[in-house]
């Protein structure tokens, strides 16, 4: 575990680094401003982005024992993406006082997650236990409500809207920047923290729920906590850049193959190499056709489409 | 410390599962629940392990009634082992011993697991992935889980429950009898067991309660040599059975 960290930290701390490297033979005297104004948001947001949607998806797997529960899968990034675009539409209208408007974005994203994993657990749970099939498909339909309602807001939206909302709906990290970011981070890290705590109970969960209760579990007060955190830490994300898919599905999976199920371990292992494999995702996205970048969320898809069908195809004999 | 059952009711829909039972199980004992299939016997485990509220009457831990307890309360009181044992992730059967422990030191912890383990036969699975198990590997595994539950207690003098739902399903006959052995041998430390079984020789060879339940009702309860009788249980299960004392075993022999 601890090698492991040392060499994910290792690989965290190795990207800008390289990334100054490469600035220094083009501009040196840009370099500061580069890497403290744009580089360095830009990673931190990376960084806790990718650990934070990488806990909630390893939360939430565990939370439905379902290997196959991630945020974006399961329609709670698009709830969080209609939370941001209705702010972006109607915010204006909404008359709200000016020292709340930076905040009105991550607000509403978190409250927009919140609303569609509350649906999603409802939902699962009138229907009795929760299988693969079924969460699956009240995902697609909750994503497609969610595209319909964005579709909608579409219609509504100006010219200026229009392009923050597709940005919102392709997920980048190039608009961070040290004030957008700070609430973000601050709400991300308090539900990461929160989950951590989770980690021993979300063992107890894997028994079953009642067997879980028969330990002196609280698994209703587990659930809302775990949902609520778990939602509100990627709304965060998504309010500051859009949706990234497949990070909250294949990091958990891949911490569980190197260190086990145990939560204890695998929260934690989550958020490094979540952060890791995030900054890695955007390093891809602006170096692949420089000095344009492609939406970071064709890299992470990219790798994780397919990673996700590998899962389908093994879990099939079971 | 007695376990009790007042008066208690509990249905689906309309459908009534289990009809006004009143019964005291008591600490030191151990009491199998028998009947045929559907008498409501898992229900009634149920309800004692507060998985199922009833519909009507109260159930007791002590003097203190069990649907005001916190569930951290009642982890203390009793352990119960149910027939699932569905885990999803790839968790090793030690692993899955530990989520038994739910307080007490890690010096402690280790020891009471090595007995366990010993007892249970657990020694070549403890490292094993708990879904690579067959089923009555896994059962035993579920059952070592609960006696360590039982074991994280802080007193081996304070009372204990322990709830087992058909236990031996999937075991083999060794394993069947080690398991209710090992069982017996918890009594001694102020533990009650209270077991749904459908073996009847098991029922006669190892209870020192036995309730017969038929559509809901306790037809008959009481040590094994009033229950057993040929013509209750003929009568019970609709098919001819024969109860004889087995004078070389000293214990009642249930054919059918």
């Amino acid at each position: 575990m601890l090698a492991l960290a040392l060499v994910f930290g290792f690989s965290v701390g190795a990207v800008p680094f390289s990334l100054l490297s490469l600035m220094t033979g083009t501009a040196s005297t840009l370099e500061n401003t580069v890497f403290y104004d744009i580089r360095g948001p830009r990673v931190v947001l990376a960084a806790f982005v990718g650990a934070s949607l990488a806990v909630s998806g390893a939360s939430l797997q565990g939370l439905f024992r379902n290997p196959l529960a991630d945020p974006g899968l399961i329609g709670v990034s698009s709830g969080g993406a209609l939370g941001a675009i209705f702010v972006i539409v109607f915010g204006a209208s909404l008359g709200l006082v000016d020292w709340f408007m930076p905040y009105a974005l991550p607000v509403g994203a978190v409250l927009g997650s919140i609303c569609v994993t509350l649906f999603l657990y409802a939902f699962a749970s009138y229907f009795g236990q929760f299988s693969v099939v079924t969460i699956l498909l009240v995902g697609i339909a909750v994503n497609a409500l969610a595209g319909v309602g964005i579709g909608a807001f579409q219609y509504l939206a100006d010219d200026g809207q229009l392009r923050s909302m597709v940005f919102w709906m392709m997920g980048s990290l190039g608009r961070a920047t040290w004030i957008t970011l700070l609430p973000a981070i601050v709400i991300m890290s308090i539900c990461m923290v929160i989950l951590i705590r989770y980690s021993r109970t979300l063992d107890l969960m894997q028994l079953g729920e009642h067997e879980a209760e028969f330990l002196g579990v609280d698994v209703t007060r587990v659930k809302r906590g775990v949902i609520l955190a778990s939602a509100a830490g990627v709304g965060a994300g998504v309010s500051i850049c859009g949706i990234i898919g497949f990070i909250g599905l294949v990091v958990p999976h891949l911490v569980r193959l190197s260190l086990g199920p145990s939560h204890s371990t695998l929260i934690p292992g989550a958020a490094l190499l979540g952060a890791a494999l995030m900054i890695l995702a955007d390093l891809v996205a602006r170096i692949m056709i420089t000095p344009a970048e492609i939406p970071v969320s064709l890299v992470t898809s990219a790798l994780g489409a397919p990673f996700f069908l590998w899962l389908i195809a093994r879990s099939r004999p079971v | 410390m007695s376990y009790r059952i007042d008066d208690v009711s509990f249905s689906i829909g309309s459908l009534p599962i289990v009809r006004d039972v009143t019964y005291a199980f008591e600490t030191g004992s151990m009491c199998s629940i028998i009947g045929p299939n559907g008498a409501g016997k898992t229900t009634l485990l149920k309800l004692m392990s507060g998985e199922l509220n009833p519909g009507k009457g109260q159930i007791y831990l002590g003097h203190r009634p069990l649907i005001g307890l916190p569930l951290k309360e009642r982890a203390k009181l009793r352990a119960v082992m149910t027939q699932n044992s569905v885990v999803v992730f790839d968790f090793l059967v030690d692993e899955i011993l530990e989520m038994g422990w739910i307080s007490g030191s890690l010096e402690r912890f280790n020891q009471s697991r090595s007995k366990v383990v010993r007892e249970c036969e657990l020694e070549d699975l403890v490292d094993r992935k708990f879904n690579s198990l067959s089923g009555g590997e896994q059962q035993r595994v579920q059952f070592a889980r609960a006696l360590l539950q039982i074991m994280s207690r802080a007193e081996d003098d304070e009372d204990h429950f322990l709830l087992l739902d058909e236990p031996t399903a999937n075991m083999d006959v060794a394993h069947e009898l080690n398991l209710l052995k090992v069982s017996r041998e918890i009594l001694k430390e102020s533990v009650g067991v209270v077991v749904v079984l459908h073996d009847l020789n098991l029922a006669a060879r190892f209870s020192d309660q036995i309730i017969l339940m038929d559509s809901g009702c306790v037809v008959a309860s009481g040590e094994p040599e009033e229950v057993l009788s040929g013509k209750i249980l003929s009568d019970v299960y609709s098919t001819p059975i024969r109860v004889e004392r087995h004078e070389e075993l000293g214990r009642l022999v249930v054919y059918s």
